[in-house]
């Protein structure tokens, strides 16, 4: 344990020390004076190369300087207060006040470990603040995906993202991804972009996902189209059929209620429904069984046809 | 549904100084509470950033903690006293938070604008999108309660608004699932007043209440219980509806020919599920009810001669 606390505390002093100077530090200057950089030239100069890596991937910026070659400086580092700090002044209280209340949504849900750390922040530049009661109950978080954090890291640094989707053969087959929104509609999560082996944009739906889903190392991989708007509609709304339907009456109110026309009779109603994905409407005229008799168009008829005589001989 | 990712030490540190500064004098408890960790762990953390400060590390430089009494205050922490800017996760979490609120608000109240000024700040300076829909068609009450009593197995009392007879009805209805065809989430039930099957679309149940069944009644034996019934269903084709439609859990591993178990609430609703996923599955076990699908489905044939 005490091994790791000793790297830890070098990392922290060394973030102290570029946070402190005014001025870039040199490689140099950081051997002599920093705490726990000990040892030969060559393994201060690894052990330092490695803490800067690992202070990046944490998050923190460190600013090189020096790299200009007509003077043969040597290269200096630090860190900026603007990079490294959260901007106060740039929220007002009330702001402030709505961010924690935002972090607080998530409870329990996906995103509660880092809303914590959020709200952790949040509490320490927060003033007093005047806002509107809201509901403390937000349903659409509680369907968000675990790897909603995964989805937003890779959009945000554009990392492409690699995860096994199961198609509607259900199959499993590996995409990488380009991710360049995510929504949520219905109780559903969802994300869209560039499937890169298919050259064309997809929409993913989060549950489908087979799973962990991984992102790339390498960051700014690709660029977001400006003008990208996710496909929120999932179907063709411009070509649709009209069927008429017989309809027993009492019965099909699932079906009545998508209904253009419905003429009233005996023992059934002739009503007439609009649709765009014919998978969907066999469906929905097969649960309804012997309450409904498709009378057109014939290509529907005969599928329903074709496929209750399957069921019969499936189930003799 | 949480996930912890631990923290690594230095993340810690550099977030304990600000909230050390801002919390003096808090115990030792608290810090473990706040930070998720062991009290063992906060102690290593406060010995290790005991050590920590400006070059030169005298005392003058050295952060100074005091925590032998079980409470914490600390001093000489200038250069990390703000709190770290939030990671693009956090600013997400945060954004989607924002969006919800912002949802929450009628289109005219005031909020609203403010809200969705300062969400597009936030994404603008962090990079960070906002999800570009956000929609709960039903309310976290109905959600719950619909839950609950699919859950419980109990009866709701619902007002439904029928479309087609443009007519509000109250129905005390028995469900079994919510179902969801892409566009619209359903809940399946047998409807008391229809003395039926009836799907109900989500969004269109206005209220529903939980029907309290008294237990003082005669004492029934597991009537609901007994209600169930284990069917074998076989899959046909493979079709990831048939999955969704039965919530198989391992669907990657789940082929045509496979032969799962399901228990389902009600014979009706199988048949007409079996039915409605075309002849995807079919219905193994048990016999009366793989019959009963051919009858019901042949009845459904006759219509066509």
């Amino acid at each position: 344990m005490r091994t790791v606390s000793r790297k830890s505390e070098r990392l922290v002093n060394l973030v102290i020390a570029l946070l402190a100077t005014k001025r870039y530090i040199t490689k140099s200057e950081i051997f002599r004076t920093i705490e726990g950089y000990e040892g030969s030239n060559e393994s201060m100069e690894r052990m330092f190369e490695r803490d800067k890596d690992e202070l990046r991937a944490l998050g923190i910026e460190i600013e090189v300087s020096g790299l200009d070659p007509l003077f043969d400086d040597e290269v200096g580092y630090r860190i900026l207060a603007e990079n490294f700090e959260m901007d106060r002044k740039g929220f007002s209280a009330n702001e402030i006040a709505y961010m924690s209340l935002a972090a607080q949504l998530w409870k329990d849900a996906s995103l509660s470990d880092v809303s914590q750390k959020a709200l952790r922040k949040l509490s320490a530049v927060s003033g007093p603040a005047d806002i509107a009661e809201i509901p403390a109950f937000a349903p659409v978080i509680l369907t968000a995906p675990l790897f909603l954090r995964e989805i937003i890291n890779g959009i945000t640094d554009r990392r492409v993202v690699e995860f096994k989707y199961l198609d509607s053969e259900m199959k499993t087959k590996l995409r990488k991804v380009h991710v360049y929104s995510y929504f949520s509609l219905r109780g559903f999560w969802y994300f869209s972009g560039l499937d890169v082996d298919k050259s064309e944009n997809r929409t993913f739906r989060c549950d489908r996902v087979v799973g962990e889903l991984a992102i790339s190392k390498k960051a700014n991989s690709y660029e977001i189209p400006a003008d990208y708007e996710p496909d929120t509609t999932f179907s063709d709304i411009s070509v649709s059929t009209q069927a008429v339907l017989r309809v027993r009456v009492g019965r099909g109110s699932q079906l009545r209620s998508l209904a253009s026309t419905i003429e009233s009779g005996e023992e059934f109603d002739l009503i007439q429904i609009a649709y765009s994905s014919e998978e969907e409407m066999i469906s929905l005229i097969l649960w309804h069984l012997d309450d409904v008799c498709v009378i057109s168009p014939e290509t529907l008829k005969i599928s329903v046809v074709q496929v209750l005589k399957r069921l019969v001989k499936a189930h003799v | 549904m949480s996930r912890q990712i631990p923290d690594s030490q230095v993340i810690r540190l550099l977030d304990l100084v600000p909230y050390l500064i801002l919390n003096q004098g808090v115990a030792l408890d608290q810090i473990a509470r706040d930070f998720q960790i062991t009290k063992s762990d906060v102690l290593d953390d406060l010995n290790t950033l005991w050590m920590c400060g400006l070059p030169g590390y005298t005392p003058l430089e050295l952060i100074d903690l005091s925590f032998d009494t079980g409470f914490v205050s600390i001093r000489n922490a200038e250069v990390l006293s703000n709190p770290r800017k939030l990671t693009s996760i956090e600013m997400g979490a945060i954004i989607i938070g924002l969006c919800i609120l912002r949802d929450s608000f009628s289109a005219v109240d005031s909020q609203v604008q403010g809200l969705e000024n300062l969400i597009e700040r936030l994404s603008k300076k962090s990079n960070v999108k906002a999800p570009a829909i956000l929609s709960a068609v039903v309310t976290a009450e109905l959600r719950s309660a619909v839950n609950t009593a699919i859950a419980t197995k109990k009866d709701l009392i619902i007002s439904y608004h029928s479309f087609s007879r443009d007519e509000v009805s109250k129905r005390e209805i028995t469900p079994f699932t919510i179902a969801h065809d892409g566009t619209f989430e359903y809940l399946e039930s047998f409807c008391q007043l229809a003395q039926d099957f009836r799907s109900f679309r989500l969004d269109r149940i206005l209220s529903a209440a939980l029907i309290e069944k008294t237990e003082s009644q005669a004492p029934s034996s597991e009537p609901k219980e007994d209600s169930r019934v284990d069917v074998q269903v076989r899959i046909t084709s493979n079709s990831r509806r048939v999955v969704e439609t039965f919530h198989l859990n391992n669907a990657g591993e789940i082929h045509q020919g496979d032969v799962f178990n399901s228990s389902v609430y009600n014979p009706e609703w199988i048949i007409r599920t079996i039915c409605s996923l075309k002849s995807w599955a079919e219905v193994v076990q048990p016999p009366e009810l793989r019959s009963q699908v051919g009858t019901r489905a042949q009845r459904a044939l006759d219509m066509y001669v």
